[in-house]
């Protein structure tokens, strides 16, 4: 009886301490999740209007490995979301093609690269090596044209294949 | 007033990463810039504050059977709040330092501290020993962070002082390596040699002191 006491008396103050805890979690996540949700649309919406400035952005079906959103921006061309695997994690970013099939910009949105080599992929000197391009790309180690980043051939490379994922998408979309 | 003995402690004997080389994965894996440093010490030693706070205040209610389990809610408890708050308010150190926010929960540093010291403590030693240890933190992920951006870089206050911080060397000179994690372990390996000497040598003096009296 003694021992069924002392259970109880464990699971209770372990599900009161939890309880506590939850609720003031959720009374966290309560306050904060609105400007969460408006700060993470606000990154794309401004990766998009960087790669390729439009009044309008109509979602259209994807269904191809790697592409996270789709867009077609007007009349302009489309506007592409992937994600790719790099040196440290999976790199989020946001490609526009124009109507013509050549990348218009190349914008990174969330990366966990190293800092101060495979992080400089985000600088717009390496980015804008991408305007223009509408074949399929490859890094100077690999046979290409692309500049890899000092010392982070494996971002480089990571972001080409974005590139040429879009690139890939675009062409199957608009046929 | 015992805080000066444990700001002594915080800074050099007893330094969390330094001496009792507690919280190495963060230290090694976020310390590239400065800005990194500061808002990883300061998240840490607000986290530190708030679980000891609260560890100690709740030492007689919680049975020593299922104290870890109680202590990591609260320290899981308060990690994810300022993870969530991090991401509301300042959402260019929540993008830099990434999964080593809610890695907090499993950092070593608060979870000792909880069973160290304020589970033995009351509640204002308690927040004084989180604050000391939190300084402790921050000063040794500052330097880390100054030593490895200078050399690996070349540059002091990424972050801080304008997105590229102020170039100290050309940039030809910086050694790559220092940046990455290699240069981490040489860096803070250097760092506890020199902790060492100045412990000893600390110690020595005092003993001195001791043998005039």
């Amino acid at each position: 009886m003694k021992n069924l006491k002392y259970i109880l008396r464990l699971t209770l103050t372990l599900l009161l301490i939890t309880a506590v805890v939850a609720g003031l979690l959720g009374l966290v996540n309560y306050l904060t999740e609105d400007k969460i949700a408006a700060l993470t649309k606000a990154k794309a919406e401004n990766a998009m209007q960087e790669v390729l400035p439009a009044a309008h952005y109509e979602p259209i079906a994807h269904s191809m490995d790697g592409v996270a959103e789709a867009y077609r921006a007007d009349e302009l061309g489309y506007v592409v979301r992937v994600n790719v695997n790099g040196f440290g994690g999976a790199i989020d970013m946001m490609v526009g093609v124009g109507t013509d099939g050549k990348v218009r910009g190349v914008s990174i949105i969330s990366h966990s690269e190293t800092a101060s080599l495979g992080a400089n992929c985000v600088r717009e000197d390496f980015r804008a090596q991408y305007i223009g391009a509408d074949g399929a790309l490859a890094v100077r180690k690999d046979g290409g044209t692309v500049d890899a980043l000092t010392g982070a051939t494996v971002t480089s490379r990571a972001v080409t294949n974005g590139v040429n994922l879009a690139l890939a998408f675009v062409k199957e979309v608009a046929g | 007033m015992n805080f000066k003995k444990q700001l002594k402690e915080g800074l050099l004997t007893n330094n969390p990463v330094l001496s009792q080389l507690l919280g190495m994965c963060s230290t090694m894996a976020i310390t590239t810039t400065l800005f990194n440093g500061i808002g990883m010490g300061l998240s840490v030693t607000i986290i530190l504050i708030c679980s000891n706070v609260v560890i100690s205040a709740l030492r007689k209610i919680i049975p020593d059977k299922i104290r870890i389990a109680a202590y990591i809610v609260v320290i899981a408890g308060f990690v994810t709040m300022v993870d969530l708050l991090l991401k509301a308010y300042v959402p260019a150190l929540s993008d830099s330092l990434g999964v080593f926010i809610p890695l907090i929960v499993v950092n070593c540093i608060i979870l000792g501290r909880a069973e160290a010291f304020a589970s033995k403590h009351g509640v204002l030693a308690a927040a004084v020993d989180g604050l000391t240890q939190g300084i402790g933190y921050t000063a040794a992920l500052v330097l880390m962070c100054v030593i490895r951006e200078l050399l690996g870089s070349g540059t002091f206050g990424k972050g801080v002082l304008g997105a590229d911080g102020v170039r100290i060397l050309p940039a030809q000179y910086p050694a790559l390596l220092v940046i990455l994690p290699v240069g981490g372990f040489l860096t803070l390996g250097c760092l506890i040699a020199l902790t060492q000497w100045v412990n000893r040598r600390l110690a020595e003096k005092e003993q001195e002191k001791e043998a005039v009296k």
